[in-house]
């Protein structure tokens, strides 16, 4: 009875080390979010690049990305909020603003298309480049 | 007059080692040309860096095994747990943290292997921790050059060679450099300057001091001193001499891992093949300055013994250069001093034990004469 | 019978042996020249027996392991540089006696040996003292010996007085350089000797002079075992009490194993530059105990016993893996692996070496 509750006692400590150690890798993850604002063809139909969008992730410093620009911002953690603001020509007004969180949770890095999320569409995430060939060769040019 | 007279040279012979070098010190800060401001703020990071690794060697010294070279081993094992958590990307204390955790099994298994050769060569425990550490690396050259990539599985490209398999020779730690040093702030002008102050590391260090003192106290810590005092005579009381050398021998190698972990987030850059080299020989080589001997040491030799060999290491290259012209001399004298620093402790530790030898044997040889080499 | 034999070599030195043989074998399958490698084997066994050599002196006394080895090589350095700076003094010098042009590159080597010999036999002296101090723990002591050695002469090489512009920095002007070429003054003089190919193998080259020269040192070695001094020597080491009672001065007879391992070890450094064609100052002497200490031990000595066959299997075995592992696995596996064999292997050998102890020590 005695070894076995010694045995008992070193698996529970033994998971929750595991546990501690996920829950870790968890909220301690570093992701890229590649914001991608370039033309992109979905069934189809041709989602022009954006001329001014900015982009400001968890609550920081927006970046400005013009046609065909791609850029990344890091995040630390399972989750970030981000706020795009779409404006209607370069260096005019806020034609439309999207928020929203976004959950990487275990994941690594990703890309997200911003003429697709302009356009309201679910498909909106793309692989992160260098992983996948196939969404990069199909952009036609703007 | 006569008492006090030889208590004060027994004094000064006892603690020769630290003695020197605040000599040597005094001489040579001047000579560098460094401002007050700048030391200062030096020795604190020096020794929010590397105090942890040297207090891990206190535990196999109260335990009679001697200065343990085996801590390279827990050195690696710190440095393959942050390979693989820059790999996986995770920044900031909780990837240090999980490092930590990864590297603690391969420490553990490490050090039962290593406990297991220095019981084998009882006697000559150091000469064989020496070449135990050069025959681990060799061990952790082939995990790290050749299996990571490849059997052991690697997606980031930034930290492989060109040729697919094998860890670069410089992995960059920016997910977690300086995340222990910088996570309280602290900082306060001084002479001119201002230092800034790694609190939360210096409290780590803190809380490890505060352990090993617990730690004498426990059982495992009692049976260890007596060992440390005489192995026959803890075979005798019942106390499982072996298994208990290797339970120190453990504790140490973890320690070592979690100690050069701390060391490399200061540091911020992790040469793979480099870093663990000198973690063993410059953490003994402190200790001993400290005061420390091989079968005694003390939280205090661990502090006098940073400071006082990094101030050295600090001032000795610019030193060497004002007074000779070449820095190049500095660099030189300093490794000189380690090494014959730990020549010397070694030299006046075996040196005494042959006496303290030689005096138990004529004490032996008859009434008389043991009393006359007493007197 | 085999049983025997495994018995008496150990089981290390069987395995190391078949996986030799092993790699010869499997050599010329994998495009490497089996006799391009015996003979870059049987370079490098001259090259390093004599240092090799030097442990047996100190092993047969008692005093373990000549991790120290470093100073006797600091010594054969001191030689073999000053023969350079002062090339041209010695033999104007030996002139008088002999055709300076035709012997100049033995004479050089040979002001070498004499230069580096009374050095060697000082530095060994002082040393031999301070390993008679402490008795048990001179394994370790020695290896610190000798790093703070090396790493004082860092500090020397800096600022001795050397003037011969082949060996000091041409900018800075000052210090010797890292590592000088001993081209032109006695590069290959004993490997060139009586050097043939046999069988018109044009790879095969073998350096008979430097065999025979280790031949002659081992020679010497085993006269001197055999002597008188030779014998109380063996006797200190296998049971000093003993020895002090048949009137042996036990500390006298390890000065002298002490002294003359760290001679054997600055004309050792010697013959290894003559073939190497390099004189390597500064950090070069630092590691260069291990080897010796792996190959007389994977030669089957022990930390308290050793004999002249050891050294001669062992430095074979050696440098035969140092030299096979390396152009064998390149070519299987496109990957060059020697240095992680190499300090797995040499390393495991000593751990091996050191764990086996069993006798009580004093």
């Amino acid at each position: 009875m005695k070894t076995f509750m010694r045995f008992f006692q070193r698996t529970v400590l033994l998971a929750l080390l595991i546990a501690l150690g996920t829950w870790l890798f968890y909220i301690g993850r570093e992701h890229r979010v590649f914001l991608d604002n370039k033309s992109i063809e979905r069934d189809g139909k041709n989602f022009r690049a954006l001329e001014q969008v900015n982009v400001s992730v968890n609550g920081g410093d927006p970046i400005e990305l013009l046609a065909r620009d791609r850029d990344v911002a890091v995040t630390v953690g399972p989750k970030f909020s981000i706020k795009v603001e779409v404006l209607d020509s370069m260096g005019g007004d806020v034609a439309r603003t999207v928020e929203m969180t976004m959950e990487p949770g275990f994941g690594k890095d990703m890309m997200i298309s911003l003429p697709l999320l302009n356009a309201a569409r679910g498909d909106f995430i793309l692989p992160p480049p260098g992983a996948a060939s196939a969404p990069e060769t199909k952009s036609a040019n703007p | 007059m006569n008492k006090t007279g030889k208590s004060f040279w027994a004094l000064l012979a006892d603690n020769a080692v630290p003695i020197v070098f605040i000599v040597i010190s005094a001489i040579a800060i001047p000579l560098s040309g460094f401002s007050a401001s700048y030391l200062v703020q030096e020795l604190l990071v020096r020794i929010g860096r590397n105090s942890f690794l040297i207090l891990s060697l206190l535990i196999p010294i109260m335990a009679g095994m001697g200065l343990n070279f085996g801590m390279v081993l827990g050195a690696m094992a710190g440095q393959i747990g942050l390979i693989l958590v820059s790999d996986w990307s995770i920044v900031g204390i909780p990837g240090m943290v999980l490092a930590m955790m990864v590297g603690t099994p391969i420490a553990a298994v490490l050090g039962v292997f290593c406990g297991n050769v220095l019981n084998r060569a009882k006697g000559q425990e150091m000469v064989t921790g020496y070449i135990l550490g050069f025959f681990i690396n060799g061990v952790y050259q082939l995990v790290v050059l050749y299996l990571m990539g490849w059997v052991i599985p690697i997606t980031n490209p930034i930290l492989l060679l060109s040729r697919g398999y094998g860890i670069r020779n410089a992995v960059s730690l920016i997910g977690v450099r300086g995340i222990l040093d910088n996570l309280i702030p602290v900082s306060f002008p001084f002479m001119g300057g201002v230092v800034r102050v790694p609190l939360a590391t210096l409290l780590v260090i803190a809380a490890f001091c505060v352990f090993i003192v617990w730690f004498r106290r426990t059982k495992l810590g009692q049976d260890m001193r007596a060992i440390g005092q005489s192995q026959s005579v803890s075979d005798s009381a019942g106390i499982a001499v072996n298994r208990t050398r290797i339970i120190a021998i453990v504790i140490s190698t973890v320690l070592a891992c979690y100690g050069q972990i701390i060391y490399l987030q200061n540091m911020g850059t992790l040469n793979t093949y480099n870093s663990h080299d000198q973690a063993g020989m410059f953490s003994i080589a402190a200790l001993l300055i400290g005061g420390a001997s091989v079968s005694r040491a003390s939280i205090a030799n661990v502090f006098v013994g940073v400071i006082l060999f990094h101030l050295m290491f600090i001032v000795a290259p610019m030193a060497g250069k004002n007074l000779i012209g070449q820095a190049q001399i500095g660099e030189y004298f300093r490794v000189f001093v380690s090494y014959g620093i730990i020549a010397i402790a070694l030299v006046l530790h075996a040196w005494k034990r042959n006496r303290d030898r030689e005096a138990a044997r004529r004490s032996l040889r008859g009434p008389a004469e043991g009393a006359k080499e007493a007197a | 019978m085999i049983k025997n034999f495994i018995e008496n070599a150990g089981w290390p030195r069987v395995i190391i042996g078949l996986f030799l043989l092993g790699l010869f074998i499997a050599a010329p399958f994998v495009g490497v020249r089996v006799d391009t490698s015996l003979s870059d084997t049987l370079v490098r066994f001259g090259m390093n027996a004599v240092m090799v050599l030097a442990m047996i002196p100190m092993v047969q006394s008692g005093c373990g392991l000549n991790f120290g080895l470093p100073l006797g090589i600091i010594a054969g350095l001191l030689g073999a540089t000053l023969s350079i700076e002062l090339n041209e003094k010695i033999l104007s010098w030996c002139g008088q006696y002999v055709n300076a042009a035709a012997w100049g590159a033995p004479l050089s080597f040979a002001s070498a040996i004499v230069m580096a010999l009374p050095i060697a036999a000082v530095l060994g002296f002082f040393y031999g003292k301070l390993l008679n101090r402490v008795k048990g723990d001179e394994m370790m002591i020695a290896t610190y010996v000798g790093f703070s050695s090396v790493a004082f002469m860092c500090i020397a090489w800096l600022l001795l007085p050397y003037h011969n512009p082949t060996m000091i920095w041409g900018y800075a002007g000052a210090g010797l350089r890292t590592t000088i070429s001993v081209d032109g003054y006695w590069f290959h003089v004993l490997s060139d000797f009586l050097a043939f190919t046999p069988f018109g193998l044009d790879h095969l080259y073998v350096p008979t002079g430097m065999i025979l020269f280790f031949a002659f040192m081992a020679f010497l070695v085993w006269v001197f075992m055999r002597s008188k001094t030779g014998t109380a020597m063996t006797a200190v080491g296998s049971n000093p009490e003993f020895a002090r009672a048949s009137g042996v001065n036990v500390d006298r007879m390890r000065v002298i194993s002490v002294m003359l391992s760290t001679m054997l070890g600055a004309v050792g450094i010697l013959v290894y530059e003559q073939s190497f064609g390099f004189i390597q100052l500064y950090m070069g002497p630092f590691y260069m105990a291990l080897p010796a200490v792996a190959s007389i031990l994977l030669g089957g000595a022990s930390v308290n016993k050793a004999s002249i066959l050891n050294v001669a299997v062992g430095t074979f075995l050696f440098q035969g893996i140092l030299t096979m592992t390396p152009s064998v696995i390149n070519s299987v596996l496109q990957t060059d692996m020697s240095e992680v064999i190499r300090l797995i292997v040499s390393n495991g050998m000593i751990l091996y070496a050191l764990t086996r102890k069993v006798r009580v020590k004093r």
